[in-house]
C-alpha cells in the first residue's frame, strides 16, 4: 500500500512523542498538588517527626525534582508501580482485577450499542423524514445531552429501588463466594448486576452511534452510486446494505475503536453511581485519598489505551482511505 | 453576479471600500440571511427559544425565584420537635435563661432559672415530659413558677451554677449535693447555696484594699475532670489591670467556706481585653492573661493538704505565681499582629498528653488578631506554633470575633460583609479544611459565643436575626429554628436535658422570646427533609420541595441558571478564542509553525477529557474560575482542528490572491478577510462546546470536584449523593438533570441549525 509504512512510522513516533508529554504533565501535575501524602499520613496524632521523616524518605519526596522525574519515567515505561499509599497492596495488582471488569463492562456496551446504532441509523436514514426518523433522532438528541450518571441514578432508583427488578450494584457480591469455590450461578449472577449499568451505557452510547450512523448514510445516499443503484433496480435493502452502508461505515468503524477507549473516561463517573469496582472508581478514590501511585498508575492506563486505540484507529483510517496517507 | 446571491461565506466586493457604515448594513444583511435559513430548522428554534428562556430566568431570578438561594426552611416544616413556650409574669428585661440540674436528680434538666437584672425578680419553672395540651401529643410541659422570695440582689453581672460532685450531702436542705450559685454584684462575689438561699459568705474584689469591679470573669478548672472528688474551683476576674484568683474547692461541711484563699496580680504593661484563661504545663498549672500590648502567662500554684476530717488530698490555696513568659505578639521579624477583643480565648490540648517531646500533647493557647489571623503560642514557652489565617475560599476578607475549642479543633466565628460565619480550625496547622465543609454562614452577625453539646456533639448558635442554628462539628448546618413571634430577647442558651418517658433524652436550648416569653425548644426531634413538594406548616410552599438541609429546590434551581450559563458560555469563549487563533495561524502560516501547533492540538485531543480534569481540579482546588479555565484548556483542541482546515481552504480562494495583490499585509490578510470568513464556524463550535461544557461541569461536579459555594446543578446533583437520599427523593433527583439535559440540548439544537446554515452540504436535499 502507497505510503503506508511512512503513514504507520509517522504515526508511531506522535503516540510514543504524545506519551512523553502526558507522562510528564502527569507528573508535574502531581508534584504541583499543595499536600504531600506524607502529610496526610502525619495528621495521625501517633505519628513522631521521626516518623515523619522517614515517611518523606520512603516515597523519595527528600529527593531532588529532577531525579524523581527520571525514575518515575523508568518506572511508568515498565510498568512497575510500586505499592498503594492507602491499602497495603501493590499497585498492579489493584489494577489487574479491575481493568478486566471495566474493560467487560464498557466493551460489551459498545459493542451492542453498536451493532443496534449502525441498523437503526441506516434504516432512519434510508426513511428520512418519517417518523421512525423524527422520534429516533429527537431521542437521540436528548439522550446525547443527558448526564451520564443522572438517567443512571434514574435508572437505579426505577428498576433497582422500587421495581426491584436488578440490584443496586454493579458487581457481584463477593460475599457469596464462599472459600474460593465458584458458586453454580456465579456467571448468572454477575451478569444480573451487570445488567443495570449495561443497559444505561447502551442507551447512552445508541443516541451518539445513531446519530453519527444516520448523518453518514445520509452522506453516502445522496451519491451517485447510489441513485445509480436504486436506478437499475437493485432492491432496496441491498441497496441499503450492500452499497449504502458499507462506504458509510468507514466513519463509523474509527469511531467505534475511538469509543470503547474513550469509554473508559466514562467509566469513571459510572462507576461511581452504579458503586462497580472497576477502574474508574480506583482513580476517584486514589484522588480523593491522595494516593499518588494509584492515581498515576490508573491515569496512566486509561491514557494509554486512549493513545492506543487512537492509533489502532489511525492505522485502520490509514487503511481504509487512502487519501490520508498522502 | 452580485456577491450577495453566493450566499454565506462570501468575501468582500471587489473595489468596495470597507467603512463602518458598509461594514454594518452588511452585517445586518448578513444576519437577515443567516437568520432566514437558521429558522427553516425547527429544532433551531426550539433551542433558541429554550435557551432564550434560561437566560431570561438567570437575569430575573431574584423576581421569578421564590426564595433566595440560602434561605432554608425553618424548623417547623422541617423538624417534628418539641418545644414549649410559657409567658413570663412580669414586663422586665429578662437575662438568658439557666437549666438547673443535680447531681440528686440523674443530671436531668427539671427546672429552669429566669433572672431579671433590674428588679431582681427571679423565677424558677419546672419541666417536665407531659402532654402538650395544644397539640395533645407527648412533649414538655413548662409548669407554673415559683418566685424566689426576697428575689436576687439586682444588676448581677455574674450568675453562675457550679456543681461539685461530693461525697458529702449536707442533710437537712434539699438539692445541695455539692451544687452552689455564685453571683457578682458590682465588687462583692456571693456565694447562694443551691434553693437561692444566701449562704451569708461574699468577698470583697480588691486588690492592695480597693475595690474594684470586674470587667471579665472565666471559670477555671482543675485538670479539666471537674468530676473528680479532687476537682476544684478557681473564678478568676479582671479588670483592665488587675487578675484577682478566688480558689474554691467541694464543700465538706457547711461551716468551712469553700474559697480558702484569693491571690491577685497586676500586669507589667497594657490593658487586660478578655478573660484570663488557664492552661494545663507539665509543671501543673498556668494562667494567661491577654493584654492589649502582650499576652503575659503566670504558674499557678498550689498545696496539696490533707483534710482532717476526710483524709483525703487535694489540691489547695491556688495562686497565681510568677510571670512564666510573656509576648508581645509580634508574628516574624515585621508583623506587629495587635489582639482582638474577642469574647472568649482557647486552648486547644493534643489528643496525647503523655507524649511531651513532640507538639502533641502540649497545649496551645490561641488569640485571633486584628487582621483575621490566629495564633498559636505554646503554652510551655510562648514560641509561636502557626500563626495563620483561616482560609476559607469564599469569605476573603472578614474580622474574627471569637474563637473557642470544639472537638475537632477551633472553631471561629467571625464577620464578613453582612454575614457571618462560624468555621473549625484544624488545630495542629491552622487552615480551614473548606472540602469538608468546615463552615458554614448565616444571614446576620452571630451575636454569641456558640455552645458545644457533647452529647448530640452539636453547635448551637444564634444571630442577630433571631434564627437559631444547629451545626454539627464540621459546621454544617443541620437545623435551624426561628423563635416564634419574631425574634429572641436574650441569647439561646443550652439548659439541659429532659428524660422522656422511654428514657430517650431531648437535648433542651432556651432563650427570652420578644414577646416576653420563655421559650424552649428540642435539638432532637426528628428530621425529616427533604421535603416533598407542597405546603408546610409554616405557610411556605415548596413548589418542587425541598433538599436535605432545607433549600428549596425551585429556587436554587432559578438561581443556578446563573452558574450555568456563566460557565457554560465563558469556558466556551476562551475555548473558541483559542482554538481559532490556533487554528488561524497554524493554517496561514503553514510549514513548522503549523506542525508545531497541531502537534500540540493532537496532544490535547489525544488527552481523555474527564479523567484530567479531575485532576487538575484536584491540583488546583474546586473554585468555579478553575472549572472554567479546565475546560476551556481541554476543550480548545477541537476547534483549532476545523478552522485550521478552513483557513486553508479560504486561503486558496480567489479573494485571497486578489487582496495580496492589492497589497494587503499580512495581519491585514488574516484579520481582515480570512477572520470573519471563519468566523461562522467558531460560533458554530462554541455553541456545542457550551453544550458539552455544561455537562462537564455537571459531572465534575457530582463527582465531588465542583465549587460547595456557588450553587450549580450538578451541585445539587452532588448534595443529593452525599446526602445518601439519591434514591428517596425524585423531586430533587429530577429538575436538576432535566434542567441540564435541556440546557444542553438547546444549545446543540441551536448549533445544529446553525451548522446547516454554515455547511450547505447539510441542508434539505
Amino acid at each position: 500500500m502507497a505510503g503506508m509504512s511512512r503513514y504507520i512510522i509517522g504515526r508511531t513516533i506522535q503516540t510514543v512523542v504524545t506519551l512523553i508529554i502526558i507522562l510528564t504533565l502527569i507528573f508535574i501535575m502531581f508534584e504541583s498538588l499543595p499536600a504531600k501524602p506524607q502529610d496526610l499520613l502525619a495528621l495521625n496524632p501517633n505519628i513522631k517527626p521521626a516518623q515523619k521523616e522517614y515517611l518523606t524518605h520512603l516515597f523519595g519526596f527528600d529527593r531532588p525534582v529532577t531525579e524523581r522525574y527520571f525514575v518515575y519515567m523508568k518506572n511508568m515505561l515498565t510498568f512497575s508501580f510500586g505499592d498503594s499509599f492507602s491499602s497495603a497492596q501493590s499497585v498492579w495488582s489493584l489494577l489487574q482485577e479491575r481493568i478486566p471488569r471495566t474493560l467487560l463492562l464498557f466493551g460489551l456496551a459498545t459493542i451492542i450499542s453498536y451493532i443496534i446504532g449502525i441498523y437503526v441509523g441506516a434504516y432512519i436514514a434510508w426513511r428520512r423524514g418519517g417518523v421512525a426518523d423524527g422520534s429516533a433522532v429527537v431521542t437521540s438528541l436528548v439522550f446525547y445531552n443527558m448526564p451520564s450518571f443522572w438517567i443512571g441514578l434514574i435508572f437505579l432508583v426505577v428498576f433497582a429501588s422500587e421495581l426491584k427488578w436488578f440490584p443496586l450494584t454493579g458487581w457481584y457480591d463477593p460475599t457469596d463466594k464462599i472459600l474460593g469455590q465458584i458458586p453454580p450461578n456465579y456467571y448468572l449472577d454477575v451478569a444480573w448486576h451487570l445488567t443495570l449499568p449495561l443497559i444505561v451505557l447502551v442507551l447512552l452510547n445508541l443516541a451518539g452511534t445513531v446519530l453519527l450512523m444516520r448523518t453518514a448514510m445520509l452522506d453516502v445516499i445522496g451519491e451517485n452510486y447510489m441513485v445509480t443503484a436504486k436506478a437499475i433496480g437493485l432492491p432496496e435493502r441491498k441497496v441499503l446494505f450492500r452499497h449504502g452502508t458499507r462506504n458509510a461505515m468507514l466513519p463509523v468503524v474509527t469511531s467505534f475503536i475511538i469509543s470503547i477507549v474513550f469509554s473508559v473516561g466514562g467509566a469513571v463517573v459510572l462507576e461511581n453511581v452504579f458503586t462497580f469496582p472497576g477502574v474508574g472508581a480506583l482513580y476517584i478514590r486514589a484522588l480523593n485519598q491522595l494516593d499518588f501511585p494509584v492515581a498515576e498508575a490508573t491515569l496512566y492506563i486509561i491514557t494509554l489505551f486512549v493513545l492506543i486505540g487512537n492509533f489502532i484507529a489511525d492505522l485502520i483510517y490509514g487503511y481504509l482511505d487512502p487519501r490520508v496517507r498522502i | 453576479m452580485s456577491s450577495r446571491d453566493r450566499g454565506m461565506g462570501q468575501a468582500t466586493p471587489r473595489g468596495e471600500e470597507i467603512t463602518v457604515s458598509s461594514t454594518l448594513s452588511k452585517l445586518w444583511q448578513g444576519g437577515k440571511r443567516t437568520w432566514k435559513l437558521y429558522a427553516r430548522s425547527k429544532m433551531g428554534i426550539l433551542g433558541l427559544i429554550i435557551v432564550l428562556a434560561f437566560v431570561f430566568m438567570a437575569v430575573f431570578a431574584p423576581l421569578i425565584s421564590p426564595y433566595t438561594p440560602s434561605f432554608r426552611a425553618p424548623s417547623s416544616d422541617i423538624f417534628i420537635a418539641d418545644s414549649a413556650n410559657i409567658g413570663l409574669p412580669l414586663k422586665e428585661n429578662w437575662s438568658t435563661p439557666m437549666g438547673l440540674t443535680t447531681a440528686a436528680t440523674g443530671n436531668a434538666l427539671k427546672r429552669i432559672m429566669v433572672y431579671a437584672p433590674e428588679t431582681g425578680d427571679t423565677f424558677i419553672y419546672p419541666v417536665s415530659p407531659g402532654i402538650n395540651p395544644l397539640t395533645h401529643e407527648s412533649g414538655i410541659i413548662i409548669g407554673d413558677p415559683t418566685q424566689v422570695t426576697h428575689g436576687l440582689p439586682k444588676n448581677l453581672s455574674y450568675i453562675d451554677y457550679v456543681k461539685f460532685p461530693t461525697p458529702y450531702p449536707e442533710p437537712g436542705n434539699f438539692d445541695i449535693s455539692g451544687s452552689f450559685f455564685f453571683m457578682l454584684e458590682g465588687s462583692v462575689l456571693h456565694e447562694y447555696k443551691a434553693n437561692l438561699v444566701d449562704s451569708g459568705i461574699s468577698w470583697d474584689i480588691a486588690y492592695d484594699g480597693v475595690s474594684f469591679v470586674p470587667l471579665y470573669h472565666s471559670n477555671l478548672w482543675n485538670g479539666y475532670v471537674p468530676q473528680t472528688p479532687t476537682a476544684r474551683l478557681a473564678l478568676a476576674f479582671a479588670n483592665e489591670t488587675v487578675v484577682w484568683l478566688l480558689d474554691m474547692r467541694p464543700r465538706i461541711s457547711s461551716t468551712i467556706p469553700i474559697a480558702t484563699f484569693t491571690s491577685a496580680v497586676k500586669v507589667p504593661n497594657g490593658t487586660i481585653i478578655s478573660s484570663p484563661i488557664v492552661m494545663d504545663t507539665n509543671d501543673g498549672g498556668a494562667l494567661a492573661v491577654p493584654t492589649d500590648k502582650a499576652l503575659y502567662v503566670y504558674a499557678l500554684n498550689y498545696t496539696n493538704v490533707t483534710d482532717s476530717i476526710t483524709h483525703t488530698t487535694y489540691p489547695k490555696n491556688v495562686t497565681i505565681g510568677n510571670l512564666l513568659w510573656s509576648t508581645d505578639y509580634k508574628v516574624g521579624a515585621d508583623d506587629f499582629v495587635a489582639p482582638i477583643r474577642s469574647k472568649l480565648d482557647a486552648t486547644i490540648t493534643f489528643p496525647n498528653p503523655t507524649d511531651a517531646t513532640t507538639l502533641f500533647g502540649k497545649t496551645s493557647i490561641l488569640l485571633a488578631t486584628d487582621d483575621g489571623r490566629i495564633v498559636a503560642y505554646n503554652t510551655f514557652n510562648g514560641t509561636i506554633l502557626w500563626a495563620n489565617r483561616a482560609v476559607m475560599s469564599t469569605i476573603p476578607s472578614y474580622t474574627l470575633d471569637a474563637l473557642f475549642p470544639a472537638a475537632t479543633g477551633v472553631t471561629v466565628v467571625g464577620l464578613s460583609g453582612s454575614f457571618g460565619f462560624i468555621a473549625t480550625i484544624d488545630p495542629l496547622y491552622g487552615v480551614v479544611r473548606t472540602n469538608q465543609t468546615s463552615y458554614s454562614t448565616t444571614e446576620g452577625f452571630i451575636n454569641m459565643v456558640p455552645n458545644y453539646i457533647a452529647p448530640t456533639k452539636n453547635f448551637i448558635y444564634s444571630t442577630d436575626r433571631g434564627i437559631i442554628y444547629i451545626a454539627d462539628e464540621r459546621m454544617r448546618v443541620s437545623a435551624t429554628f426561628t423563635v416564634p413571634s419574631g425574634g429572641m430577647e436574650t441569647i439561646v442558651a443550652f439548659l439541659g436535658n429532659i428524660y422522656i418517658a422511654d428514657s430517650q433524652t431531648g437535648n433542651y436550648f432556651g432563650t427570652i422570646t420578644k414577646e416576653n416569653s420563655l421559650y424552649i425548644e428540642t435539638i432532637s426531634g426528628v428530621n425529616i427533609a427533604p421535603l416533598p413538594p407542597g405546603t408546610y406548616p409554616s405557610g411556605n410552599r415548596y413548589l418542587l420541595g425541598t433538599d436535605y438541609e432545607g433549600h428549596d429546590i425551585l429556587s436554587w434551581l432559578i438561581y443556578g441558571t446563573r452558574s450555568e450559563l456563566l460557565v457554560g458560555v465563558t469556558a466556551a469563549i476562551f475555548a473558541v478564542v483559542i482554538g481559532t487563533i490556533v487554528g488561524l495561524v497554524a493554517g496561514y502560516y503553514s510549514g513548522l509553525v503549523d506542525d508545531l501547533l497541531m502537534r500540540a492540538t493532537d496532544v490535547v485531543l489525544s488527552l481523555p477529557f474527564i479523567v484530567i480534569a479531575l485532576l487538575f481540579a484536584s491540583v488546583f482546588g474546586p473554585l468555579l474560575v478553575n472549572i472554567i479555565i479546565i475546560i476551556a484548556v481541554l476543550s480548545w483542541a477541537g476547534i483549532a482542528r476545523v478552522i485550521r482546515s478552513v483557513t486553508l481552504s479560504l486561503k486558496e480562494r480567489s479573494f485571497v490572491d486578489a487582496a495580496i495583490i492589492a497589497g494587503a499585509s499580512e495581519s491585514r490578510l488574516i484579520f481582515r478577510h480570512i477572520a470573519p470568513n471563519v468566523l461562522p464556524y467558531t460560533f458554530l463550535y462554541m455553541t456545542f462546546t457550551v453544550s458539552g461544557a455544561i455537562i462537564t461541569e455537571a459531572i465534575l461536579a457530582f463527582l465531588g470536584f465542583g465549587d460547595p459555594t456557588n450553587v450549580t446543578w450538578g451541585m445539587m446533583l452532588q448534595f443529593l449523593q452525599i446526602s445518601g437520599h439519591s434514591l428517596d427523593a425524585p423531586w430533587w433527583l429530577l429538575p436538576p438533570g432535566i434542567a441540564i439535559t435541556l440546557l444542553s440540548l438547546s444549545f446543540y439544537l441551536i448549533g445544529r441549525a446553525f451548522d446547516e446554515v454554515v455547511n450547505p452540504r447539510l441542508r434539505r436535499r
